[in-house]
């Protein structure tokens, strides 16, 4: 059993992956990504898709538990078209999933993708330096 | 008798709006996988969650490109290859000219 309730947003460029799965297929090395990450081509990219609202999607289902998005978007106090717009790109991204909850209305239960309490977003490593010796 | 494994397991989003998922399965060499790869390469529009682009190679065809998803599943483009490196090879290629015309 994971006991570190985390999901981490790892960052790795587009070339990289590229490269990377390539030559993993090409060697048939297995590369399976980790279930508890989601990689993201860059920081910018991860700060326009994690909007606010949809931070606050994610609370929500750990503090509400909705049954369906319907109800989700009451405790939000938000229109249902623009959370059911935002659930929807949330488990595209693997963020939740959306399950058939079996009533006649055919609606969608989100749950988180598995039971995690953060997100970790690990940024690149950066390298900074400021030459002192050409300033002096 | 040969076990199957999987070779490729990922997900990537390559930007806010899309995500390339990449799979591939390791199966016994046949008239059907003459590599012995069964592949599945996908860009996914997260806005709706559903298939831009789909390359794969089951029965009948060799390896083809959906081009027309998710409107029409039926328009196969065949891919000029055998090899499933050249199949994600062109995929990634494809993926990088629908974005540009984004």
């Amino acid at each position: 059993m994971n006991k570190d309730k985390s999901l981490y947003i790892r960052f790795e460029k587009w070339d990289d992956f590229k490269a990377r799965t390539q030559a993993a297929l090409k060697a048939r090395k297995p590369s399976i990504g980790e279930k508890n990450t989601i990689l993201f081509n860059s920081v910018v990219d991860y700060q326009k898709f994690m909007t606010e609202q949809k931070i606050a999607i994610l609370a929500a289902i750990i503090s509400q538990k909705p049954t369906s998005i319907y109800q989700l978007a009451q405790v939000l106090d938000r229109d249902f078209g623009n959370v059911q717009r935002d659930c929807t790109a949330l488990e595209a991204m693997g963020f939740i999933t959306l399950e058939e909850s079996g009533d006649t209305k055919g609606s969608k239960s989100p749950k988180l993708a598995f039971n995690y309490r953060r997100i970790v977003i690990e940024m690149p490593k950066v390298t900074y330096s400021h030459e002192l010796g050409e300033a002096a | 008798m040969s076990a199957t494994r999987i070779i490729l397991d990922e997900k990537f989003a390559i930007n806010n709006r899309f995500r390339v998922v990449l799979y591939a399965l390791e199966v016994p060499v046949s008239e059907k996988f003459p590599n012995g790869i069964k592949a599945k390469f996908v860009l996914i529009d997260v806005e709706g969650n559903f298939p831009r682009l789909l390359v794969d190679n089951h029965e009948p065809f060799g390896f083809h490109m959906h081009t027309a998803l998710p409107e029409n599943k039926d328009v196969r483009v065949e891919l000029p290859v055998t090899d499933h490196n050249a199949a994600l090879a062109l995929f990634c290629e494809e993926v990088e000219r629908i974005l540009k015309n984004e």
